[in-house]
């Protein structure tokens, strides 16, 4: 009996003993496809990695002109249909113009035939700012060869009633005027469609005050009964002690003699120690350097190579999220350095970053035909919080333009460039959230040295309460 | 059913299981040693030689395939070193230079660089004519308690100077040391003199075992250093293994804000000028330091 006993607490230790040891070689024996399961594991998988490039065209506003009024458009759930039918209807228009226009048959005409064109029945495209016209070719697929004389657009026009298209020149001041008689589309039955539905109006305010507001200064006149939901965020890349494959793909895979550092600060870095390196910020933020690459070394590069090189680098590492369109290109006096600056929109409505964060959402610098720097800061986002109701613009040009701002900040607000809704992120260890605000750029006077500079007002669309500066 | 039998059975069935799954262990764990051979050892020395390179030091015959480890500094910070290093009635002076911050009281005076090294001074302690080995641990033992932190280094290293003695100790993983770290004391029976200390308070494995290079490859790149070094090495004193957490040369890592971090297999050289360290598994260098002579 005793002896039975005895074989009992043996059989069970010995069981006991083997799970323990089966656990240890699950914890510190790599076995890929049993313990580790190949692919990625660390970021949202549904970012495109063959992005359209022309849908990085999408513009910082798009109008519809009926003539008199207009609507502006948002790429929203309920209206992305419509939205994107416009979008690419125009796109195409736009294109086969350019293509059939030669530089003999376009027409120059001063800009200040800008307020009658867009009062014609017509689709606007206005950019949030110049893009250079190879930049435009290039993601619309239309070779070089096709040079109208164009240096860098602004707003781009289809006239649809005038059977022409405008492309507005702000280095040059000029209006490039093309014909698009002949070019099939469906933008007459689009616009008839629009113009019977309930729309958003939007209102040129340089109509009324020409010396205090810029043309792109284009405003929603009423956002709806509904309000705008407040959004809950979450950073797109958390990492544990595995190096996640995106950043493995930034030292091309080789990830054998990788260092992961732990800063004070809980900025993570991943680096080579030789050329390149990888920092994760504590806020999410993505920053990728390439310390080889020095400006003085390389010859100037064109802007479209410098779109083809950070729209295949962001492709490849990382993706596009939704709804991203390019906002800024930058080029070097020398040439040879660019930065293209991407945005990405929540239901149509850009996301903005707090004046202290040195990237708005994607930006990609690159130095000869190579990517010096990259940066992101891209959230996912993972709920609609409660909604707010939006205050109208003109509330807000009374707080923003209010004798007691003007005290409080030392300076005068001379023009009003351009006022658009956006999404502003707070962001704490706890939570990331994202609140409805209005966007006002302006030039400003400062009465202590009497300097005119560049300001972006941010306010809480909700309280009118001004949040960042 | 029998179930006397079947226990039996099912005794030597898990006896079985577990001899094999601890032989896996075991067999992951330890470090695989591969040998070098002498021939390629003599093969290197002449190429140096008629490079004007004297290999004076005993190249070691065997290497052994190491994982990468993650290695986590002690971090000091200010109220802990004035808590421990000082008395309340004492008056600080406090100073900030760079990253560094000093403290300096009546008779002792502390410094913290980056949060991670700390420097120590007591003008208090004298020289002494006798010095007890014992009563030296014992207070270098109190020194690192009102620090928070253990007597248990891998690596001790004792000289005599004039009126103290020197301790040096060392990190190891595995055996192999992580030149990293560094704990230096200048001890003598009335206390602890002076003291430097750089510190990992966390070591895990990271990777897994991975063969390393001979210390003969390492020992090519001593010429491809004297490139560009002003002054070249002439001599190589000493090649040894180990452990070494390096942020690269250029300024993309902010050395200040390190505090937690990859350290790779290295093969340590010391010449005659520099000491020099070399990445075991891709060759290359991961940092150079002036040989204190």
């Amino acid at each position: 009996m005793n002896r039975e006993r005895v074989k009992s607490v043996s059989l069970l230790f010995l069981v006991i003993l083997s799970f323990i040891l089966t656990t240890r070689i699950w914890f510190y024996t790599s076995i890929e496809g049993i313990f580790i399961m190949s692919g990625n594991k660390s970021i949202k998988t549904d970012y495109n990695a063959e992005y359209d490039k022309s849908d990085l065209l999408k513009p910082h506003k798009l109008i519809v002109s009926f003539g008199e009024n207009s609507t502006i458009q948002y790429d929203n759930k309920d209206n992305s249909e419509t939205y994107n039918r416009i979008f690419k209807e125009a796109k195409r228009v736009v294109r086969t113009a350019i293509l059939v226009n030669s530089k003999e048959s376009v027409n120059k005409l001063p800009q200040e035939e800008l307020n009658r064109i867009r009062n014609t029945r017509g689709v606007s495209f206005i950019f949030h700012m110049p893009l250079e016209i190879g930049a435009v070719y290039k993601l619309m697929n239309i070779s070089s060869d096709a040079d109208v004389g164009i240096k860098s657009v602004d707003e781009i026009i289809v006239a649809q009633s005038l059977r022409r298209l405008y492309l507005h020149d702000t280095e040059q001041n000029l209006l490039y005027e093309l014909r698009t008689e002949g070019v099939q589309n469906n933008l007459d039955f689009i616009i008839t469609s629009l113009e019977k539905q309930s729309t958003i109006t939007s209102l040129y305010l340089n109509r009324f005050q020409p010396d205090r507001f810029s043309k792109n200064a284009i405003v929603p006149t009423k956002i709806g009964t509904k309000g705008l939901p407040v959004l809950l965020g979450e950073r797109e890349l958390v990492v544990d002690n595995e190096i996640p494959d995106d950043i493995a793909k930034l030292f091309d895979g080789d990830i054998m003699s990788l260092s992961i550092i732990k800063n004070m600060d809980g900025t993570i870095v991943y680096t080579d120690r030789e050329n390149r390196v990888v920092k994760l910020y504590t806020n999410g933020m993505l920053e990728y350097v390439d310390y080889e690459l020095q400006s003085t070394d390389y010859k100037s590069i064109d802007v479209r190579s410098a779109i083809d090189i950070s729209t295949e680098f962001v492709s490849n590492h990382f993706g596009f999220p939704e709804n991203s369109y390019i906002s800024d290109i930058i080029r070097s006096m020398t040439g040879n350095r660019y930065i293209i600056r991407y945005r990405y929109a929540y239901e149509g409505i850009p996301i903005v970053m707090p004046s202290g964060t040195s990237v708005d959402t994607i930006e990609v610098e690159i130095v000869g035909d190579q990517v010096k720097r990259y940066k992101r800061i891209i959230r996912n986002f993972t709920d609609e919080l409660e909604t707010k109701q939006v205050m109208d613009f003109i509330d807000i040009l009374n707080i923003l333009l209010d004798s007691k701002v003007e005290a409080l900040s030392g300076e005068k607000i001379k023009t009003i460039k351009d006022m658009y809704l956006a999404y502003y992120e707070r962001y704490n260890q706890n939570s990331i959230t994202y609140v409805p605000v209005w966007v006002v750029d302006v030039t400003v006077e400062r009465f202590e040295k009497g300097t005119v500079l560049n300001q972006r007002y941010i306010i809480n669309a909700e309280t009118g309460i001004i949040l960042d500066k | 059913m029998d179930w006397a039998k079947a226990k039996t059975i099912l005794i030597a069935v898990f006896l079985a299981i577990n001899i094999f799954l601890l032989y896996i262990i075991i067999g992951a764990n330890t470090s695989s040693i591969g040998h070098v051979d002498s021939e390629n050892v003599k093969f290197i020395t002449d190429y140096l030689a008629e490079k004007d390179i004297t290999v004076k030091g005993a190249v070691p015959l065997k290497k052994t395939d190491m994982p990468s480890i993650t290695v986590k500094y002690k971090l000091f910070n200010r109220e802990d070193i004035i808590g421990a290093l000082f008395s309340h009635k004492e008056k600080l002076v406090e100073s900030l230079t760079d990253s560094t911050k000093m403290f300096r009281g009546e008779n002792a005076e502390a410094a913290i660089k980056d949060g991670r090294e700390l420097i120590y001074t007591n003008r208090s302690i004298k020289p002494a004519a006798a010095i007890e080995e014992k009563a030296c641990q014992k207070r270098i033992s109190e020194f690192l308690s009102r620090l928070g932190m253990k007597d248990n280094a891998n690596i001790r290293r004792v000289e005599d100077l004039e009126g103290y003695k020197r301790y040096i100790y060392g990190q190891t993983f595995r055996g192999a040391p992580i030149y990293n770290s560094i704990m230096e004391f200048y001890v003598n029976d009335a206390g602890v003199h002076r003291a430097r200390i750089v510190w990992f308070e966390m070591i895990k494995q990271e990777g897994k075992r991975t063969e390393v290079i001979s210390p003969v490859v390492a020992l090519l790149y001593i010429p491809e250093h004297n490139k560009v070094s002003e002054l070249p090495s002439k001599e190589v004193l000493d090649i040894q293994q180990g452990y070494y957490f390096g942020t690269g040369s250029r300024d993309q890592v902010d050395v200040s804000m390190v505090a937690e971090g990859t350290a790779f297999p290295v093969w340590r050289i010391t010449t005659e000028r520099d000491i020099i360290y070399i990445n075991a598994y891709n060759e290359k260098a991961e940092g150079v330091e002036k040989a204190i002579k």
